[in-house]
């Protein structure tokens, strides 16, 4: 069993009148085994909950759990372990790949060095490399080799959960199915706990088993991934289902009522009430009666299941963007 | 490059080459002199004291009688010595300092911060001279006062450098697995800021040993009977009218040595920062491409923009040319919008910066045609290239942050467009530019155009950029990746503009994108590049059904969709692309291409009109009639000669 639980978190950085409040008071629970998708625009805090998780941000307020133990606590056991966005700079380009990941292997699992060196050799072959190649450095590996030795290393660490922050948004679609076959393969395999991050729906849907919609902050939309992408009800969770470039969707048609060209919000100055509101093409901007959602933020209801932080969530049903035909 | 060659390359240069000669001289010097002239050095000669230069003495003698010159060839070893255990003494406090922050808590690592940041506003010399009163007269105070001078420096260095290694995933990596700081620090930082900490002591070797050469010239070094260049020098100056020679010999000898130590750091600088002579063939004249085959079409049709034919990039390498574009040719109407993708490397950014002339030196592109509005890009003056750009030619890149002045107004950066290229005064100009602000929907126009670029979010930017192009009312926009750094929905709204651009003002599009599912979303027109080649050129309306490149299908295949069949793993093209340098004789896809034959592997298809205005280079196209027994077909063709009358597949 690991169930990794974030209640209440927040992480602010900076001072009083100049911090930043990356994360503000999130909630979420990634049940034991399965795969949760986060997905939001940058800035949006997704990748600060993560490093939270893993020690590397400082957390304000709230607690992060695993099995009910705060993480803090595990610092010596290392249950938690993060594959990076960057596969050129999430390696030591002067330490081969080998020691790298012996590197993460906790101290006293293995006596000998042999041991230590087979053991090696057994992760690289689980991510599909040549064991024979730990000698090498990161140089001579292409990217899409390099994310699975980022995979290896986590994996050395004899983790409960791995959290992967944009794992493949650095490399060429031709590659980009071998990591993430890999990753679910091995996740699953493992009976592996998983945050998979990614500003991508499609790959996010591919992978996860529940999907959580971050938006400056906070968690806009929250529940098992056919549910949320088939019945979005948040209008932020629409506006990005739209902006999805798929083979059947229309990028160019146009919604007239959504206010478009809005800039997306400073997140050292949020906006009052829901943060969402000035984007929003079901809010005051074009429903001007709609006064609450300046007003007073929305909660996201604790139920579990389907649940959307919207005043209007159940009104937005069935609406869908007017076709727009393009001049050719 | 491997290490080796570069230092190989390196010694061959001029710099290098000098560096490592006196180098050696003096290395030699000082192992070897005192065992090959100990004995004249020291022969005190009563009778011939003092002399001038003589065949017996080439510098004259001493207060002593004993050989200037050999006393000079024998303090090399001295002389280096202290100035390579001074520079010893400082990088290895400057380092300690240095990484000290890192590891140490939060209070103390200030304070030693602070310490070394009072430390390096302190003038060197001033610090060892204080130092060099502390510890004493005398050879090993000297030593002392020159190393720790040297500390702050060397620690503000490592502070800088460690720094910019904290920042990286892989520390992040190694701290949230538990390894502790000072493991991190020793296994993961230092390793990679030792490159330029050896460079740079090298230098201060050479100042070490002036800074030497100063203390005793000063009497405050080095003390009788032990000598060093400085003393030398000193007490040769005292008669300097008398005998010039005995004060220009070590005089010399402290010139050669320094520069040696300087050129040796400045050689290994070049090596370890990369700024390596690219070899000999660089200084020599690019070989010119073979002669040019008259174009195909020997005028360009009406309505076309941009008409590119057998375009070629090509750039120097140690191991030769190599051609990142391979022949391209293609069209762009007025009006049309024009999508290329393609993977990293395959030539698609290229293709568009060598369109517009941007294409920097060594860099050398060549064209059987390049011509842009009529006029020919490749012969014209650099003064019309330049007024195209910005005028009939308008270029969107990836990070619109770089295109920009961070230091002026945006608006004022638009209206100079208008300005230089349009003689408008500077308040028509800037009217304009919140107009076309306006245009691209950038909200409350006139107050945004008063703001600094960095005070716009990234599409904003993107719109700004967009809008600059736009203040000439451009033919053509050229955009390179224009929404790869944006968020979906910013993606969205840039692509949108675009398209309203397009249809307002009549100016074709060229979008270069990764992501096939932008381009088919947003272009009329797609061209699929590989390998530096375009291997299809089909309308976007045709891509999911028509396509009939085995690469373009595949590219389609392995792009997961929001309909993606979960059960099933995603697809995989395998293989990588092959690098530039290393394009195989057939086709560049044969080896990843499930459909290759031996006629793939021996001979490069040629881009030909399969069907309108659908163009395709393979030999074994996907969905034709001829699929299945183009493979006998081929392989029965001769080795040397796969003729393209085996092309039957849909090649007219």
């Amino acid at each position: 069993m690991s169930e990794l639980r974030f209640d209440h978190v927040s992480v602010r950085y900076g001072s009083r009148s100049t911090g930043l409040t990356a994360v503000d008071d999130v909630s979420l629970t990634i049940p034991s085994g399965s795969v949760v998708g986060l997905v939001g625009e940058s800035g949006s805090g997704k990748s600060t909950l993560a490093r939270a998780a893993i020690g590397l941000a400082p957390v304000t307020g709230g607690a992060i759990t695993l099995d009910g133990v705060d993480v803090a606590k595990l610092r010596r056991r290392h249950p938690i372990q993060m594959v990076f966005q960057d596969p050129f700079s999430s390696l030591d380009p002067r330490m081969a790949i080998g020691e790298s990941i012996a590197e993460m292997i906790p101290r006293g699992t293995f006596s000998s060095a042999a041991a230590k060196r087979a053991e090696v050799g057994r992760l690289l072959k689980l991510v599909n490399l040549d064991p024979d190649r730990a000698g090498s450095l990161p140089g001579a590996l292409s990217g899409g080799q390099r994310q699975r030795i980022g995979l290896a290393r986590a994996l050395a660490a004899r983790p409960e959960v791995i959290i992967a922050d944009e794992i493949t948004s650095a490399l060429d679609v031709s590659v980009q199915g071998s990591v993430l076959n890999l990753v679910r393969n091995v996740c699953a395999e493992l009976e592996l706990t998983m945050l998979f991050i990614s500003h991508n729906l499609s790959v996010v849907r591919y992978l996860s088993d529940y999907i959580a919609v971050m938006y400056l902050g906070h968690i806009v939309e929250l529940g098992p991934v056919d549910e949320v992408l088939n019945n979005a009800k948040h209008p932020y969770t629409r506006e990005l289902l739209a902006s999805v470039p798929t083979r059947n969707g229309n990028l160019l048609a146009v919604d007239p009522a959504a206010p478009m060209d809005v800039e997306p919000a400073d997140p050292h100055h949020p906006p009052s009430g829901c943060r969402f509101n000035p984007r929003c093409p079901i809010g005051p901007l074009v429903h001007p009666e709609r006064q609450i959602c300046v007003q007073s933020a929305p909660q996201l209801p604790t139920t579990p299941g389907h649940a959307t932080a919207c005043h209007f969530a159940d009104l937005t049903r069935g609406r869908v963007p007017q076709p727009f035909e393009p001049s050719w | 490059m491997p290490t080796r060659l570069k230092w190989l390359s390196i010694v061959r240069s001029p710099v290098g080459a000098t560096a490592t000669v006196l180098v050696l001289i003096v290395a030699l010097l000082a192992i070897f002199a005192p065992l090959l002239w100990g004995a004249q050095a020291e022969a005190i000669d009563t009778a011939g004291t003092q002399q001038g230069p003589s065949a017996e003495h080439l510098l004259g003698t001493d207060a002593l009688g004993r050989d200037v010159l050999a006393r000079v060839l024998i303090a090399t070893q001295l002389s280096v010595a202290l100035a390579v255990i001074a520079v010893v003494i400082g990088v290895t406090v400057g380092t300690l300092l240095g990484t000290a922050p890192s590891v140490l808590p939060r209070w103390a690592a200030r304070l030693v911060v602070g310490i070394v940041n009072i430390a390096v506003a302190f003038p060197g010399l001033l610090l060892a001279l204080f130092l060099a009163a502390v510890f004493g007269v005398g050879a090993t105070g000297a030593v002392f006062a020159i190393g720790l001078a040297m500390a702050p420096s060397f620690a503000r260095l490592t502070q800088t450098m460690s720094a910019a290694i904290a920042g990286r995933d892989f520390i992040s990596a190694a701290r949230a697995a538990g390894v502790s700081r000072l493991r991190v620090l020793i296994r993961h930082v230092l390793p990679n800021i030792a490159e330029p900490l050896i460079v740079n002591a090298t230098v201060a070797a050479g100042g070490a040993l002036l800074a030497f050469a100063g203390l005793s010239f000063l009497g405050i070094g080095v003390q009788v009977p032990a000598y060093d260049w400085g003393k030398l020098l000193s007490e040769g100056l005292n008669r300097i009218y008398i005998n010039p020679a005995a004060a220009f010999g070590p005089a010399v000898a402290v010139v050669v040595a320094g520069l040696a130590f300087n050129l040796l750091g400045e050689t290994a600088a070049s090596v370890a920062g990369g700024r390596v002579a690219t070899g000999r063939w660089t200084l020599s004249p690019l070989p010119q491409p073979a002669t040019r085959t008259a174009p195909a079409f020997p005028n360009v049709s009406v309505g076309t923009i941009l008409s590119i034919e057998n375009l070629r990039v090509s750039y120097p390498t140690p191991n030769g040319l190599v051609h990142p574009v391979r022949g391209v040719s293609f069209e762009v109407r007025e009006g049309e919008a024009l999508g290329v993708v393609g993977e990293s490397g395959s030539g698609k950014s290229l293709t568009a910066l060598a369109a517009s002339r941007l294409i920097e030196p060594p860099g050398v592109v060549d064209a059987d045609r390049l011509e842009f509005n009529g006029i020919q890009m490749l012969t014209a003056p650099e003064k019309t290239i330049r007024g195209l750009l910005g005028t009939s030619l308008a270029m969107v890149f990836q990070d619109p942050m770089t295109s920009f002045n961070p230091t002026r107004r945006i608006g004022s950066q638009l209206a100079e467009a208008a300005q230089e290229h349009q003689g408008m005064s500077k308040k028509d100009a800037m009217k304009r530019a919140v107009k076309q602000l306006q245009a691209v929907r950038v909200p409350a126009a006139t107050r945004r155009a008063e703001q600094y670029p960095h005070e716009f979010s990234g599409g904003m930017r993107q719109r700004a950029m967009i809008a600059m192009g736009l203040m000439n009312s451009p033919k053509l926009i050229i955009a390179d990746e224009p929404t790869t750094a944006l968020d979906v929905t910013v993606q969205r709204q840039v692509l949108r503009l675009l398209e309203r651009v397009r249809t307002d003002t009549n100016a074709a599009i060229l979008l270069i994108s990764h992501d096939i599912a932008v381009v088919s979303q947003s272009c009329e027109r797609v061209l699929v590049m590989y390998a530096g080649r375009v291997v299809e050129d089909l309308p976007t309306a045709e891509l999911y059904t028509g396509a009939r490149h085995p690469y373009t299908r595949a590219l389609l295949e392995v792009v997961p969709d929001l309909d993606t069949d979960r059960e099933q793993p995603l697809g995989v093209i395998p293989g990588r692309p092959p690098a530039p340098g290393e394009v195989p004789l057939g086709c560049a896809f044969a080896a990843r291409c499930p459909l290759a034959t031996v006629q793939c592997r021996e001979s490069d298809p040629e881009l030909e009109t399969h069907r309108g205005k659908h163009r395709v280079a393979c030999w074994n196209p996907v969905g034709g009639d001829t699929r299945v027994t183009l493979p006998e077909l081929s392989t029965a063709a001769p080795r040397t000669e796969a003729a393209p009358v085996a092309t039957v597949g849909g090649a007219q």
